[in-house]
Parts: C-alpha cells; structure tokens; sequence
C-alpha cells in the first residue's frame, strides 16, 4: 500500500482517501482527464471548446465543436442520447472554477464521463497535438467507438437476411427462449452448454452471437474465443415474435 | 490501496493461435487464469491449483455464469447455489470491475466456481482516513494554499483518463523508482488515492 511506502520514506503526514475515484465523482466532483486520454478517443469523444467559436476558428483541438461556456447547457437538445457518452469541455487552460459548474450539470443530465481537460488548449498545444484553424463545428455530433469483438446492429441485420455462407449465427439463449421462435438459419446453443458443444461448431466460418441484451452474447464469444474460433457477438437488445426479427436496440 | 485494477481494453485483441498447433491435434491449452497485477503481492497464487484472478466483467442470472477479465482475455465461470461469496453480501453484489480470486472445479468441459472471494477493503488506520468533504475543501484551495500534495497510485493509463483535480500520477509499483515525485519537506501533508473498492 503506497501509504505505508511513504511511511517507509519517512513522510510523517499521510493520509489517504480510501474511498476513491468512484466517491469523489459521486459526490457531485469533477474529474480531469488529459490530452494523451483525447488523443487516443479522438474520432470517439464529445470535444467541447468553451471559448467559443471566435477563439476556436483561431485554433482548436482537432474535431471539437465550438460553444461558448454560457450557451453550453442552453444546447442540451443536441447532446448525444447514449449516457456513456465521453463529453470533454476545455477551455484555454484548465479553468476549474469556470468549466466545474457546466460539468456538474451536464452529468446531472446523466453522462457517466464528463471531464475537464487537464491544461486546456494550452496544455494540448504544448503536448503538438493535432488543431484545426479556422472554419469550426458548432453542432454537436457522436461517433461510439465501437468495442473489439462486437458487430453492428446493421451488419448483423443483413447476415440475417442473406446468411452468407461464411458466417453462422449462434444463438446463446436457452433452449426455452429459443424454442419461442429464432432467427432463420441461426443455431441454439444455450451458454451454459457452449463449452462442451464447441465440437459441433465449424472452424472455418466466422460464429456471430446472440442473446436478448448482449450480456450472454459476449459470455458465448469468449468462450469461442479461448476456443479458437473466429467470432464476434451482438451487444444489442434483440426480439423474435413470430419467427421476425426486431433488431437492434440499445 | 496495493490492488492496481486492471484496465478494460475490450477482449481479446491480442489472441493468437499458436502456431504449434497447426500441427499437433491436441497441444495443450493453458490459458493464462492469473492476472500479472495480482502476482505483485500474491506470489503464492503461482503455486495454487484450480484459482483464477481478475476482474468481473459481467454476469448473467439466466446462464448462472459470470465473466472474469484476465488481462487481456475474458472466461466464462459457471456458479451454483452452493458457491460461497465472500465480503460481498451475494452474488447479485458482483459487478464490473470489482477485483475476486475464483476456486474453482472442473465439470466437463466448464469451469464451475465454488467460493468466489472479492478482494477486501485495504485496512487503513482510521486516524489516516481523509473524507470526500476534507478533500474537497483542500482541492478548492490548490496543493499551494492547502499545503498537500495528491498523489494518484492507479495505473497511469486510469490517470490519463481520469483523475481527482491537482493529482499527480504515481502508480503504486512504481513509488520507489518515482519518489522524487514526492514533496521534498517530509512533513508536508502526502494525501494518496486509488480506485476505491465499491
């Protein structure tokens, strides 16, 4: 425990607050992240320039869109729907006392990550990250960043449709639920017994899976995985009624 | 505080088929069921039979199984009525990315848990203990003012992407290597911090 390291170091005034990340967010705190963080999320992420579109056209962070502090939560209409949304406000600096507010009420609306950025436009500058000079968004719009391993609700709605002969949809439901209805041309191997009928699956197609909310989905792809298969899996809300597929809702 | 979470890079990114196999039908399948940041302090797992650590990922009532990130691979785990739970209320307690070590037995092919062990609270004496309020109040006053220094023991990359404002990032198997980091007035208030459990 790095506490009792620092005892060790001789350091005679330590504390530690043990409750953490998670208490400090949930009691209503903001948290910083940093330019390395934006870079890698870049293309993902809900860039908020704060100085508005004047400052901005001079120069922002690549991809950000351009609202002025005190307009940011007049255009709550346009902020994305998925709560798990990565929204990062900056401002010239870090601007703790100016960004902390519009970041506690922006995740009052439900955003799990809303930040501030650690050092700003300048801090971004200094670390030669990649900026964009003059013409900039003022709309918001979001990309997820799509997980490795998961397929899209679009892609997976047209191997249902045309089963292609490289593909093979794996429906983890159990054997009750499936006998409700399944997709056409989908085999039922419930989970639970996934790992002991590996034998029955080919090696040579890619395995899709399916549950009803993606949870048992990626449950099945693991095992496929450490199976050697080829595989990716659903994680979206799925219905059969009648032999019909309603697909895909998150 | 010494428990270092793992990060959730997704799944599997990095698997690949030994070449080996290709040419032997059977070739032995050891996949890796200890999480490397586990070993730091818990050497003994090494030697221990039938145990995975890692993080839970998710669980689903439906197929009685939760799912475990080992560093970069995900497994599957089967549990009973019978399984015991320890220093969490119930199995419904477990969720992402709470830190457990598995015992486990083998029926057929599937891994089935019998005592599932959330890692404990880290002791801390009480009179180190610092609150939310406390912190708040020397945050509001910057490490200047407030006479502190905040120190991040996670991971950096958890650092990177978030983390308490004023903190600077030591991650805990690196104290040693990093301590010029730390005040240089060994009796300034050093205040550290990690993930929390729960």
């Amino acid at each position: 425990m790095a506490a009792r390291v620092a005892a060790k170091l001789g350091y005679t005034n330590i504390k530690v607050f043990h409750a953490g990340v998670p208490a400090w967010a949930s009691a209503g705190n903001v948290l910083l992240t940093t330019s390395d963080f934006v870079d890698k999320r870049m293309g993902y992420i809900v860039l908020l320039d704060s100085r508005g579109p004047e400052a901005a056209e001079k120069g922002h962070i690549q991809g950000a869109v351009a609202i002025r502090l005190e307009d940011i939560v007049r255009e709550k209409y346009q902020f994305p729907v998925d709560r798990k949304a990565y929204i990062v406000l900056y401002s010239q600096d870090t601007n703790l006392p100016g960004l902390a507010p519009i970041v506690k009420e922006v995740s009052t609306w439900g955003y799990k990550h809303v930040y501030i950025l650690d050092g700003g436009y300048a801090g971004w500058m200094k670390k030669d990250g990649a900026i964009q000079k003059g013409m900039v968004r003022t709309k918001i719009y979001y990309l997820p960043r799509p997980h490795p391993g998961e397929i899209v609700g679009d892609e997976f709605m047209n191997v249902a449709n045309s089963k292609p002969a490289d593909k093979l949809i794996l429906d983890v439901r159990s054997k009750a639920e499936a006998s409700m209805g399944m997709i056409d041309g989908a085999v039922n191997i419930p989970v639970d017994d996934l790992q002991t009928r590996l034998v029955e699956l080919p090696k040579d197609k890619e395995i899709i899976t399916h549950c009803v909310t993606g949870l048992r989905a990626e449950m099945g792809y693991s095992i496929l995985r450490n199976g050697g298969f080829k595989a990716r899996f659903l994680n979206d809300k799925v219905a059969i009624i009648d032999n019909r597929l309603y697909c895909c809702f998150k | 505080m010494k428990y270092l979470k793992p990060v959730l890079i997704g799944v599997c990114a990095i698997f690949v088929l030994s070449p080996l196999e290709a040419f032997s039908a059977k070739a032995p399948q050891t996949p890796q069921m200890l999480t490397k940041r586990c070993l730091n302090c818990h050497q003994k797992y090494k030697d221990m039979e039938d145990i995975l650590t890692g993080t839970i990922k998710s669980r689903s009532n439906k197929a009685k199984s939760i799912q475990v990130t080992i560093d970069s691979r995900m497994q599957v785990v089967k549990y009973m009525p019978e399984t015991t739970i320890k220093n969490v209320p119930g199995i419904k307690s477990l969720k992402e990315p709470m830190p457990v070590r598995i015992h486990y037995k083998r029926v057929g092919e599937d891994l089935v848990a019998t005592d599932i062990v959330v890692k404990p609270k880290m002791e801390v004496p009480k009179e180190q203990l610092m609150s939310v309020e406390e912190l708040e109040k020397l945050v509001a006053l910057g490490p200047e003012k407030g006479g502190y220094t905040l120190v991040d023991s996670r991971p950096g990359i958890k650092y990177k992407a978030e983390h308490i404002p004023t903190a600077i990032s030591i991650p805990f198997p690196k104290m040693k290597e990093m301590k010029g980091k730390l005040p240089k007035d060994k009796n300034q208030l050093l205040i550290f911090y990690c993930e929390g459990m729960r």
